[in-house]
């Protein structure tokens, strides 16, 4: 029997064609055999088109999922690539340790972790999550394992981090977690108001608060309005597993019809969400889980934005560029008509990632989503393009499906120091059109 | 302390299984072919806090190795309170049909070295008046289709099997038959995923609790006991016409 074709698809929807499966439940599976190019596929949580292979296979790595080893006195975790972050949570928090840096979903593999070089809100202090792998085993296709650490094949660990799984295929992590001693959050709300606002606030804060986000009401007209969202780790001992792991509530059974999301409905949204919060100034504790992945209590949420699915675009300025690349890209967006739900400024600090690709640097990161309306859609984010690289930007891959080879080059200088490590086999969609490979 | 005997060691269900119940206080005898791959499985269970978990291996259709195998089990940790039977094989099943000696294959995997090892733990359950045996049979055992009928007949021994060997133990030993659908797992990589599919983790956490309420049958996830039921119920006139 050999593996059939089968349609695999981004978060955003982006759907595949002539892909075939390859399955890679143990570190011994064979790779495909012959010439076809192969992608690592874990979770399938990038919204472009960087974890699609046309004509090719997706080696599929959730069933790789066993943990390793773990040092409970340093944190030290090796895991294979295939584990979910929801994975690691349900086992690191009750012993006392957490995620050093985590995404907003926590149903992304930590090989995808590694290959998109996620970050999170605490970018400003902690770094991305590259900063905390301390060695990788990469699979190649010539049939070598290569272990690759700051120490040993530098060059194929930098290139692995944000390699967007060009590299080979990524077979175990070892990975720093940090130490907690409550499975909660000391949360802070603070509404936000103009422009100013949103870049002030954050650097006045920054100090204070190891996770920080700003929520943008994209809606809003005139002055722009959103909360400032900050949180710690509570200090004070308490029981660590109590509650903490909830499974998504609800779920998106299908495919809503197109236009279900559309600019009335997330009016309302944002509307309902500002008003819900904006008055909660005070502090308040909250379980880790609904601090950090509001979003996972609703399964496939995706689903809701119909056939042709939703589009993130995120960028990443200058923070001098800041208040003025937000002013006009939100300007563009609001003219064009277009509505964001999950409207998020966030400022990434000068730690560096060891990353050739990594996308955050020091400077303001904006990201918008917005429900595909195809051409319309198309043309408000040329538009955007425009802001961005005029303020000497970068777009982020993991988010992308439509950036040109020289939009991808003005973004990572890197870029031919990087190719010399992908791995000949190795291609995704969005490496084909961006030129990283054939 | 609570000791797990089990065969099949690296099958997804087994392994979720395993996993749910690692963080106890708990110690394993695996059971399987492939050393690496047991071995990365009893790495799991022990970061995972199990007091022990022992691999030991044997090959297709080396009875004396088996029962070495499930003996030592016996003499190094005496009493096991599970014994879970999750060793099994999807075919190809066209290739089946041309070939007798692919069929006996799956026979001997799925079904023949299943009933011996459980016929193995089911003297020593006798002897000790408890312990759970536990074995997975499938949907696919219930009626005869045209695209998997072998594996079917192969699991549909298991039923029979269970039916005589529980009358035997009962009642101070439970024998379980679970029947789980389609499962998300490596023996299905190829099929295309349905919304029919569930997880290891479902049938796994389905089988801890048939284990606690000391079920004889179980289909994970449940809603399959009503689809097979309307199932069996169509006349053997329609079902003979049937292609699926």
């Amino acid at each position: 029997m050999s593996a059939p074709v089968k349609t695999f698809y981004s978060w955003g929807r982006r759907a595949s064609s002539g892909t075939r499966s390859a399955n890679l439940a143990w570190m011994d599976d064979a790779l495909p055999a012959g010439e076809v190019p192969f992608l690592p596929y874990g979770l399938g949580r990038s919204y472009g088109d960087s974890c699609l292979l046309d004509h090719g296979f997706l080696v599929e790595t959730r069933q790789l999922n066993r943990l390793i080893s773990f040092d409970k006195k340093t944190g030290l975790l090796v895991c294979e690539a295939g584990c979910s972050l929801a994975q690691l949570l349900e086992f690191c928090v009750p012993r006392g340790w957490f995620i050093p840096v985590t995404p907003g979903t926590k149903f992304v593999t930590v090989g995808g972790c590694v290959a998109n070089d996620v970050h999170g809100k605490n970018h400003h202090r902690a770094g991305t999550f590259g900063c905390f792998v301390r060695r990788i085993g990469l699979r190649r296709s010539d049939g070598t394992v290569r272990v690759c650490s700051p120490a040993e094949n530098t060059g194929l660990f930098r290139a692995t981090i944000g390699g967007l799984g060009l590299t080979g295929v990524i077979l175990w992590v070892e990975l720093q977690l940090r130490g907690i001693r409550s499975p909660l959050i000391r949360q802070q709300l603070e509404p936000l108001h103009g422009f100013d606002a949103f870049f002030e606030v954050a650097r006045r804060q920054e100090a204070a608060f190891e996770y920080s986000v700003a929520w943008l009401d994209a809606t809003h007209r005139g002055a722009p309005r959103g909360l400032f969202i900050a949180g710690n780790h509570v200090e004070d001992d308490g029981p660590l597993s109590a509650g903490v792991h909830p499974q998504p509530r609800f779920k998106i059974p299908r495919e809503l019809p197109d236009h279900m999301v559309n600019a009335w409905s997330l009016r309302l949204l944002n509307t309902g969400y500002y008003l819900a919060n904006a008055s909660r100034n005070a502090q308040r504790d909250v379980p880790y889980n609904g601090f950090f992945y509001p979003l996972d209590a609703v399964a496939d949420w995706n689903l809701a934005y119909g056939r042709k699915g939703l589009i993130q675009y995120q960028f990443v300025v200058p923070l001098e560029s800041g208040p003025e690349a937000l002013r006009e890209t939100l300007g563009k967006v609001q003219s064009a008509r277009q509505a964001s739900f999950l409207t998020v400024v966030k400022l990434f600090g000068a730690v560096e990632s060891p990353g050739l690709l990594s996308f955050p640097r020091p400077g303001a990161t904006i990201c918008f989503d917005l429900p595909n309306l195809g051409a319309a859609t198309d043309r408000l984010l040329d538009d955007l393009d425009r802001t961005v690289f005029a303020c000497k930007g970068a777009l982020y891959p993991a988010k992308d499906y439509r950036m040109s080879r020289d939009a991808f080059e003005r973004s990572y200088p890197r870029h031919a120091e990087f190719k010399s490590f992908i791995d000949p086999r190795c291609a995704s969609t969005f490496s084909r059109r961006t030129g990283l490979t054939a | 302390m609570k000791n797990h005997l089990i065969l099949g060691a690296t099958s997804a269900i087994a392994q979720a299984y395993c996993r749910m119940h690692a963080g106890e206080d708990t110690r394993f005898w695996l059971i399987g072919r492939n050393q690496s791959r047991l071995d990365a499985v009893a790495a799991d269970l022990l970061t995972r806090g199990a007091a022990s978990a022992t691999v030991r291996t044997c090959v297709n259709g080396d009875y004396a190795g088996l029962e070495a195998a499930l003996g030592d089990g016996f003499r190094a940790l005496q009493a096991f309170d599970v014994f879970l039977a999750a060793q099994g094989t999807l075919p190809d099943h066209a290739a089946c049909e041309n070939d007798a000696r692919l069929t006996a294959e799956v026979m001997q995997v799925n079904t023949i070295e299943v009933m011996q090892a459980a016929l193995f733990v089911a003297k020593r359950f006798e002897s000790r008046r408890a312990g759970s045996c536990v074995i997975i049979g499938s949907v696919a055992g219930d009626r005869g289709r045209r695209s998997n009928y072998i594996y079917g007949a192969s699991k549909a021994a298991l039923d029979t099997f269970c039916e005589g060997l529980r009358q035997r133990l009962l009642p101070a030993v439970q024998v379980l038959l679970v029947k789980p659908g389609p499962v998300d797992s490596p023996m299905t990589a190829l099929l295309a995923k349905t919304a029919l599919f569930t997880t290891p983790e479902k049938v796994a956490a389905d089988i801890s609790a048939a284990i606690r309420r000391r079920s004889a049958t179980i289909y994970s996830p449940g809603h399959w006991r009503v689809i097979m039921f309307l199932i069996r119920l169509l006349p053997r006139q329609i079902v003979k016409r049937l292609q699926a």
